[in-house]
């Protein structure tokens, strides 16, 4: 058998919605060979029916659910008064929980998580919610918009005249899962390090906002260095389109840009650099310039003609495009699963680790498929030795 | 007793830059552990010369507020590691090492004989992490890149954007999120390590974090053979959603998101019910749906004649999703950042107090001014006290590295 790094310890999930913050989180424990129970109403977890925020396929939401959730245990049961014995025993069993339910629920159900925390309990508790336990916004609704909006992911994206656009693909909650899964691993260690119930208020605003502080920063500095409020207003490589599909050109030294320049006979702005990026000067011509040379190029030459130069040239990958692309047919990384919708392509897990692997994905459980084996183990454990 | 923080105990050897490994680093640092930040005056960080300039004033490469943001709670070593001398002492500190950090491009470290095989003879206990951009393995494994170019091929800039414009690039977001997944699966191995006193390699290619982000994408298009694309500022679901500018002087934008019919009539309520909303087709989701342009416009319209504030708080007291776009002006003034302390306070011997974010979890061990325990080192700050004090160097065997260019204090080129 394969040895794991995480093999025997308990996780609890609860609640999590419609999105993928959570389910995300624990996955990644998962991978790790954490034993995850995820605990979902009779009819459900509410991801199993897909986003209340997207009309995605109902194929298409079971695979993604398949994906998020293999190799974890579902527990069915009807949140209410009748059953806090039950929830309050799985918490006090759990190394790690990790609570989605939102700000308050927990106590609502009538679960005295003082007294919880106060138990002689090495568990690591991490409470998510949207705008964290505190604060003015803390009861405001919010979507996945209004979240990017207020945490500052909404922007320009360095097109001077784009109406601001959100990042797409819920980035923002892949984010904030794996920013969840290092809470609640940390708070872990703290847990077995002190042998105290470790508690954690995380906020996926604050984890949006926390990629982006560097831009205050950098602002800061510019105005002590006299160069006005915005370091860069346009973006003039970038992505562009080529002959038969997107290319990324990401300048971030001066001898790339030269370079650049050189590789796509641009070679009369090899000295101004700053001036494009301030949006001033040529902009258009060195466009009509860039795009001209790039339309009678393929993706694949201009990417080996960039990285020849040791420039940052890289496809612009789709769903689509992904699997195909040389690095990973050479090292294998997606993989087919059966999923209950048939058979699906899907990304294994973000890091190779040489002594104990990640675990082999098992297909998502059905509702409650391991009910009545969870309970038994938690009545095992109250029997005295 | 305060409780003991969970890295307490720790020693990080850091070889990483830039941005992702040293965010995770700096991490570490901030919740216990001892990290050395590992740098030559050859090779400094490269993200010291990001955001700063010489006229900031002397040792201009100590005052990136960025470095110095991601630097915080570590000590700086230098070593020259072309030197025979500098590859003995990194080795020295490896042995005695929980872990080693680093994320160049895949051959850097290899060329400088500190692959894994050579670092698991010195101490098979370590655990080492490597974050390269492509991987460790495969044709691309040489390719350069950073943060952008990571969300260029791992499909995030593909679904950013508007449907009839470009593919827009999130914004290098990837960087300490690859940080904070190396961070995971860094615990993780600890805990093996801790069971077995066995370490291991823990690889975190770059670019295999955004791909498992982009899961949704790539699962999609596997079962229907259609790719995801961009929607905007919209979502399937929602309507209207969208992110519109107010009266205000300076540029003031608010993001609204209808989630449904209930919210939809306070909109209209809170709106004055004007008449190019009237249509009774717009009260079900699917007359909204199929008209968004015109909502948008005539939502924009309204919106364009109020204030952002004003409009804000009818929005968010009827009770529908919305937020002002914050920009960087207002980071350290945003209400909800400035109660729950996002930012702290750190005082750096050249460039004085200054915010720094910290994470965005509260743990319940936590010291009441935040994580942050130290500023960011000046290069080479701490050469006598990890070599001297100990590794036990004498003082004339740290000039002869000095007068050697082995350690320093000031980047080569720039020492007078």
């Amino acid at each position: 058998m394969t040895t794991t790094s995480l093999g025997g310890v308990r996780v609890l999930e609860l609640g999590g919605g419609a999105n993928y913050v959570v389910p995300y989180a624990t996955k990644l424990l998962v991978d790790l060979g954490a034993d995850v129970i995820f605990v979902e109403e009779p009819d459900g977890h509410a991801l199993r029916r897909g986003r209340a925020d997207s009309l995605i396929e109902p194929d298409v939401a079971a695979s993604i659910f398949d994906f998020l959730n293999s190799g974890k245990r579902s527990l069915s049961l009807n949140l209410d008064p009748s059953t806090i014995g039950i929830l309050e025993g799985l918490i006090q069993r759990a190394d790690i929980v990790i609570d989605g339910l939102g700000v308050g629920k927990l106590e609502g159900l009538g679960i005295d998580v003082q007294a919880l925390k106060n138990a002689p309990s090495r568990t690591a508790i991490v409470r998510v919610s949207d705008w964290g336990d505190s604060g003015p916004y803390r009861d405001l609704p919010a979507t996945g918009l209004t979240l990017q909006a207020a945490a500052g992911w909404i922007t320009n994206r360095q097109e001077p005249n784009l109406h601001p656009v959100q990042v797409g693909g819920e980035m923002h909650e892949w984010v904030a899962g794996s920013y969840v899964a290092a809470a609640a691993m940390t708070a872990r260690t703290h847990a077995l390090k002190s042998g105290e119930r470790t508690s954690v208020d995380f906020s996926v605003f604050e984890c949006i906002h926390s990629t982006i502080p560097y831009s205050r920063l950098m602002l800061d500095s510019n105005r002590e260095l006299g160069v006005g409020a915005v370091a860069s207003q346009n973006t003039p490589f970038g992505v562009r389109p080529c002959e038969d599909g997107w290319v990324g050109i990401n300048i971030l030294t001066g001898q790339q840009w030269q370079d650049a320049c050189l590789v796509t006979g641009l070679v009369e702005f090899m000295d101004r650099q700053q001036e494009l990026v301030r949006g001033e000067g040529e902009v258009e011509k060195f466009e009509a310039l860039l795009l001209d040379w790039l339309s009678t190029r393929t993706v694949d030459e201009v990417v080996e003609l960039g990285q020849a130069m040791r420039i940052p040239v890289v496809p612009v990958a789709t769903g689509a495009t992904m699997p195909a692309l040389p690095q990973w047919q050479e090292r294998p990384f997606f993989t087919r699963a059966d999923g209950p919708s048939g058979a699906y392509l899907r990304p294994g897990a973000p890091w190779r680790l040489s002594r104990t692997p990640t675990s082999d994905g098992k297909p998502a459980p059905t509702v409650g498929q391991n009910t009545d084996d969870i309970i038994n183990e938690s009545r095992k454990d109250e029997v005295p030795a | 007793m305060s409780s003991p923080l969970p890295f307490e105990g720790l020693r990080v050897i850091d070889l990483g830059s830039f941005w992702a490994a040293p965010y995770l680093t700096s991490y570490l640092g901030a919740y216990g552990a001892d990290v050395i930040k590992v740098e030559s005056t050859q090779r400094p960080d490269g993200f010291r010369f990001t955001a700063t300039d010489p006229a900031l004033g002397d040792a201009w490469y100590e005052r990136s507020l960025m470095w110095q943001a991601t630097n915080l709670n570590k000590r700086s070593l230098t070593l020259d590691l072309g030197a025979d001398e500098g590859k003995r002492l990194l080795s020295e500190l490896c042995a005695e090492a929980d872990v080693f950090v680093e994320n160049y491009a895949a051959r850097v470290v290899e060329q400088f004989g500190f692959d894994y095989e050579s670092l698991r003879k010195i101490n098979p206990s370590m655990v080492v992490m490597r974050l390269p951009g492509f991987g460790l393995t495969g044709p691309w494994r040489d390719f350069v890149g950073w943060g952008n170019a990571f969300e260029q091929l791992a499909g995030l800039a593909w679904v950013t954007g508007y449907p009839d414009g470009q593919p827009k690039t999130p914004g290098g977001y990837i960087d300490p999120t690859v940080g904070m997944h190396a961070a995971v699966a860094l615990m993780a191995a600890l805990e093996h390590r801790d069971r077995t006193r066995e370490g291991q390699l823990v690889e975190v290619a770059q670019i295999e974090v955004g791909a498992s982000m982009s899961a949704p994408q790539v699962i999609a298009e596997s079962i229907s053979g259609v790719a995801p694309g961009r929607i905007g500022n919209r979502a399937g679901a929602y309507a209207p959603q969208g992110v519109y500018r107010c009266a205000d002087e300076t540029t003031s934008l608010v993001a609204v998101s209808v989630r449904h019919d209930e919210e939809w009539k306070a909109l209209l309520t809170v709106m004055g019910h004007p008449e190019a909303l009237a249509d009774a087709a717009y009260n079900t989701f699917p007359g909204r749906a199929s008209h968004h342009d015109e909502l948008d416009e005539a939502i924009q319209s309204w919106f364009s004649e109020q204030s952002c504030d004003d409009v804000l708080d009818a929005l968010q007291a009827a009770g529908i999703p919305a937020a002002k776009v914050l920009t960087a002006d207002g980071f350290n003034e945003d209400p909800q950042l400035v109660s729950r302390s996002f930012y702290q306070e750190v005082e750096h011997p050249l460039s004085g107090p200054r915010l720094f974010p910290r994470y965005p979890m509260q743990f319940s061990f936590e010291a009441p001014m935040g994580p942050h325990r130290a500023p960011a080192p000046l290069l080479g700050q701490h050469n006598n006290q990890v070599l001297g004090d100990e590794l036990g160097l004498t003082e004339a065997e740290l000039r002869e590295l000095r007068d050697a260019n082995v350690v320093g204090t000031v980047p080569a080129g720039l020492a007078t």
